[in-house]
């Protein structure tokens, strides 16, 4: 005969209907046999019924009204391509953030600079006796890509719910698209391969940072959340 | 002859993956099915209806911008119970849980008055306050197994997905929880 300690311990079960057949046999016949258990179970089953006494409200209809608004807006989306689902936000901060970057760097590091500094640049000797002259502007170029673009990665990365490689790809094209026009208005001194060459690192920085950053950050949210 | 009108209905798995594509008819078809149910369990853990129907909606767009989140694999009221409770915890542990206990007294106070005598049989909505005061007086992992299993009709393997624990804890937490409440009811009758 199963104690009735095991027993007792299955009565919040059965009332809630969770035992499987053998087990709904086995304290049934226990309970046939046990006066004692079989007055637990009728206080249990008391308390069971007591319990249907604390009743609640439904919820209002005005939530249904606000939570739909919403949903109608947020499904819209999945059917839109994903440059338009892009916070207007986000656009205009990239592009000012291209622009006001682009005069910064201009005003306080002139190109004339720029060029004295790779041409006469401690690793410079280094470089270019084993590896192309374009290798420095190009790694320059990257980090005039790279770096603007993660830093306002990092304030607008939370307003990216989906999607976050492929929007940070179009933000970053977005803000090399704007950046190069201005770089090759503001540096006519430069030899046309060079430009080239610092434009490419302005690019690559540009799309590997963008979706880098984003997409980071979001999986930090994601992990975090 | 009339038309067949028996339609099968989708499951709630398969609506959720239609939310995920975009269709709003099926997102508005799981809010019917479980806004009810979601909003007793959230309005019987934490006792305020306002901040009830606050973390009803929060749970539905939670479950909207999380959409692509959802695994074909996953039972849906796991998931949407799983957001629901951890909403409920979260404003519960910010919550000033002094207007709770001064509530509380004065439920109490009023539904165990000494001079109705104790063999008085309370009256349907005393007894409601004495059971809604007593559950929520329980330990709050029991208070919560309680609740999900008796009002809102979850099975314990679902319950102990929601709550991260198993199956065995689920019952033993629900077992220790209807002994304590059997042990206070007692003096009512």
């Amino acid at each position: 005969m199963m104690r009735c300690e095991i027993i007792k311990n299955d009565i919040p079960s059965l009332l809630a209907g969770e035992l499987t057949g053998d087990e709904y046999s086995r304290l049934l016949r226990h309970l046939e046999a046990c006066g004692l258990c079989c007055t637990e179970m009728s206080e249990f089953e008391k308390t069971w019924m007591y319990m249907d006494r604390w009743e609640v409200e439904n919820p209002s209809s005005a939530i249904k009204a606000k939570v739909m608004a919403v949903a109608k807006d947020e499904l819209e989306e999945v059917h839109m391509p994903w440059w338009a689902t892009l916070p207007r936000s986000v656009i205009f901060q990239t592009v000012l953030g291209a622009l006001g970057f682009s005069m910064i760097i201009y005003l306080i590091f002139p190109y004339n600079k720029i060029i004295n500094l790779c041409e006469t640049l401690i690793l410079k000797s280094a470089f270019f006796a084993y590896f192309p002259k374009g290798l420095i502007y190009f790694a320059l170029g990257l980090l005039y890509g790279l770096v603007p673009i993660s830093t306002s990665g990092i304030c607008f990365s939370g307003r990216i719910e989906d999607n976050p490689l492929v929007k940070g790809l179009g933000i970053g094209a977005i803000f090399a698209a704007f950046l190069i026009p201005l770089f090759i208005l503001q540096c006519p001194q430069f030899e046309a391969g060079l430009i080239f060459i610092m434009a490419l690192g302005i690019i690559t920085g540009a799309l590997s940072g963008g979706p880098g950053t984003i997409w980071l950050l979001t999986r930090v949210k994601m992990e975090t959340s | 002859m009339q038309g067949n009108t028996n339609k099968i209905q989708p499951t709630d798995e398969l609506l959720m993956l239609d939310v995920q594509k975009g269709d709003l008819g099926a997102f508005e078809a799981l809010y019917e099915r479980y806004n009810k149910q979601l909003f007793h369990f959230i309005l019987r853990f934490v006792k305020e209806r306002s901040l009830a129907e606050d973390i009803l909606q929060e749970t539905f767009l939670r479950l909207l911008k999380g959409k692509k989140r959802f695994r074909k694999d996953s039972r849906f009221s796991t998931y949407l119970f799983t957001i629901a409770r951890n909403l409920c915890l979260d404003t519960l542990k910010s919550w000033e849980r002094k207007h709770v206990f001064i509530s509380q007294e004065n439920h109490i106070e009023k539904a165990t008055d000494k001079s109705k005598g104790p063999d008085k049989i309370l009256e349907k909505t005393e007894m409601g306050k004495v059971i809604q005061n007593e559950i929520r007086a329980l330990p709050q992992d029991q208070r919560e197994v309680l609740i999900l299993s008796k009002y809102s009709g979850l099975s314990y393997d679902e319950i102990a997905r929601i709550v991260n624990n198993t199956p065995t804890a689920v019952k033993q937490k629900a077992y220790r929880a209807m002994l304590s409440l059997k042990q206070k009811l007692k003096k009512f009758g």
